[in-house]
């Protein structure tokens, strides 16, 4: 009995370092914690590791430490705003690769996104199956 | 005018018998027998049309005559006819032109030759008088014009000025309606993501959601659809507000009442945090402004102050000082104060950003804008000065008024 318990346990733990190394990453920044809820279910059920955040303060350090495949970009973000954070993130020798996902309300999103650097941009409202089909077009 | 003519001769017989030729002609006469009373006459009467001067005469000759005539600037102008009894030589007539003669005449004279002569250069003189008093007309004109010319590009600039100032408000009025614009659309399209996405997953896998999850989004859905009501009955009363004062009323009133009346409507938020208002506005300052507007700048301050003080921290100090024809009002905070950057994009369109409060209040973002506009509205300047950690001053000016 101790013994199946134990093998079932390290099986569990196994199966998750798998899921792991297999899911890939995303981080999300934006300031409404219902939209990072949203965002963090659909992506989850799709198998993406989600880390989301409501400030973009020491934003370098937070995502060298996840290294995510992938980043969705608010515009309106606390302290100084999305394209100011982008701009950061694509000056890092080490995070300039990971593809930014300019993410607003904002009805000049497109130019707002190529002011920032983005790679490209997802409009709010969205459709659901646009959120996953970009990010999954944007990750290598 | 009549036409003057001066007769110089030493012997009385000649004078007369000049007279007697042009008599019909109607000039006016000045007789003179020798040339020094010639130029003591010269210098008593003005305005001679001609000279008729003999050249043989004792004392002083007709070329010595003419030369004194001519030193004067004066008389340099009057033509002289020199009038000689003897045949003269070439050379005498070189001398005679010299001296400023613009004719001979010689005698005995005849009487037609004489009168054709004088003629001519009456009419000479009177032309040229009439030139010369055309030219002084017209140089009047001309100073009148130039005159008119410099009030005339004085106006143009001082319109010039007036317009590019009238452009600039006009610039800064166009992109804070832009800004609005952007704000509102904003803020309306933010909150319908999370409506959206919550209602559409609900509506996808209603049957495979656990009851929590089930939760979470109509959950979403409830705050959601508060929020953007609250935002819209917001935007209705801005909209209502901005119609019903379409017109900048300023009026006169005591700075320091004025204050105190809208800080009144604050203290109940204030004592929530625990935190004190101070009015350090002296009592004998006079402002001319909106009474509404100057409600509205102060309570958003005011309001701001508050947001980023932190619970039972320091009082939020409201003070003023006369500056010239204005006064400067500062609202100032002890509280968590800005970084540089928040600071710069302030009152920026792209970058703007609405900062969660010390007990995670929210804003529209639309609070400075309004009071920028109202203090520009009012010929006034807004800055603010803020340090992390160490609070937050900000300064507007309004005009005064002598009470």
């Amino acid at each position: 009995m101790h013994l199946i318990k134990y093998i079932w346990q390290n099986l569990q733990i196994h199966n998750r370092i798998i899921m792991e190394a297999q899911s890939k990453k995303i981080v999300l920044f934006d300031d409404d914690e219902d939209i990072l809820s949203i965002c963090s279910y659909i992506l989850s059920e799709a198998g993406w590791e989600v880390h989301a955040f409501t400030d973009c303060n020491n934003v370098i350090e937070r995502v060298r430490k996840i290294m995510p495949d992938v980043i969705l970009m608010d515009n309106w973000i606390p302290d100084v705003g999305g394209i100011e954070t982008t701009r950061q993130l694509k000056n890092d020798p080490k995070l300039k690769a990971i593809p930014v996902i300019y993410f607003s309300a904002n009805s000049d999103i497109h130019e707002l996104a190529a002011s920032a650097g983005a790679e490209t941009y997802l409009a709010k409202p969205f459709d659901l199956d646009d959120l996953q089909k970009k990010v999954n077009e944007y990750c290598l | 005018m009549p036409v003057k003519i001066l007769l110089v001769d030493d012997n009385e017989n000649n004078l007369l018998s000049i007279e007697v030729v042009l008599q019909k002609e109607k000039y006016e006469f000045y007789r003179a027998t020798s040339g020094r009373e010639a130029l003591r006459l010269l210098l008593k009467e003005e305005d001679f049309t001609l000279i008729l001067l003999d050249v043989k005469m004792p004392i002083m000759d007709g070329y010595e005559t003419a030369e004194l005539i001519y030193q004067r600037d004066k008389l340099k102008n009057i033509p002289i006819i020199f009038i000689t009894a003897h045949d003269y030589e070439e050379a005498a007539v070189f001398k005679g032109y010299r001296a400023g003669a613009v004719d001979f005449i010689r005698k005995p004279f005849n009487p037609e030759i004489l009168r054709t002569k004088v003629a001519v250069f009456t009419e000479l003189y009177r032309k040229n008088r009439l030139l010369s008093q055309q030219e002084e007309k017209l140089q009047l004109i001309n100073s009148e014009l130039v005159q008119l010319n410099r009030e005339l590009e004085k106006r143009v600039l001082d319109r010039t000025i007036a317009l590019e100032k009238l452009n600039i408000e006009l610039t800064a009025l166009n992109s804070s309606k832009d800004k609005f614009l952007s704000v509102i659309s904003h803020d309306l399209r933010n909150p319908l993501t999370s409506l959206l996405a919550s209602s559409a997953q609900l509506d996808r896998d209603a049957e495979k959601l656990k009851p929590e999850q089930i939760r979470m989004f109509s959950g979403i859905i409830n705050r959601t659809s508060q929020k953007i009501l609250n935002q819209l009955n917001e935007l209705v009363n801005w909209a209502k507000e901005q119609r019903e004062k379409p017109y900048f009323n300023p009026q006169k009133f005591e700075l320091r009442k004025g204050v105190e009346e809208s800080l009144e409507l604050l203290k109940a938020s204030a004592l929530q945090k625990r935190i004190q208002l101070d009015n350090l506005v002296p009592g004998d300052i006079y402002v001319h402004a909106d009474i509404m507007m100057f409600r509205s700048i102060l309570q958003n301050l005011v309001t701001n102050a508050i947001k980023f003080t932190p619970e039972g921290g320091k009082n939020v100090i409201v003070s003023a000082i006369k500056k010239g024809n204005g006064v400067e009002i500062c609202v100032k905070d002890f509280g968590v104060g800005m970084s540089e950057k928040i600071k710069d994009v302030l009152f920026d369109k792209m970058n703007s950003t609405s900062n969660v409060g010390t007990n995670s209040e929210k804003g529209t973002g639309l609070g400075l804008l309004l009071v920028r506009d109202f203090v520009v509205q009012h010929g006034g300047t807004i800055s603010v000065e803020s340090d992390e950690q160490a609070g937050t001053c900000f300064t507007f000016t309004l005009p005064t008024i002598e009470n």
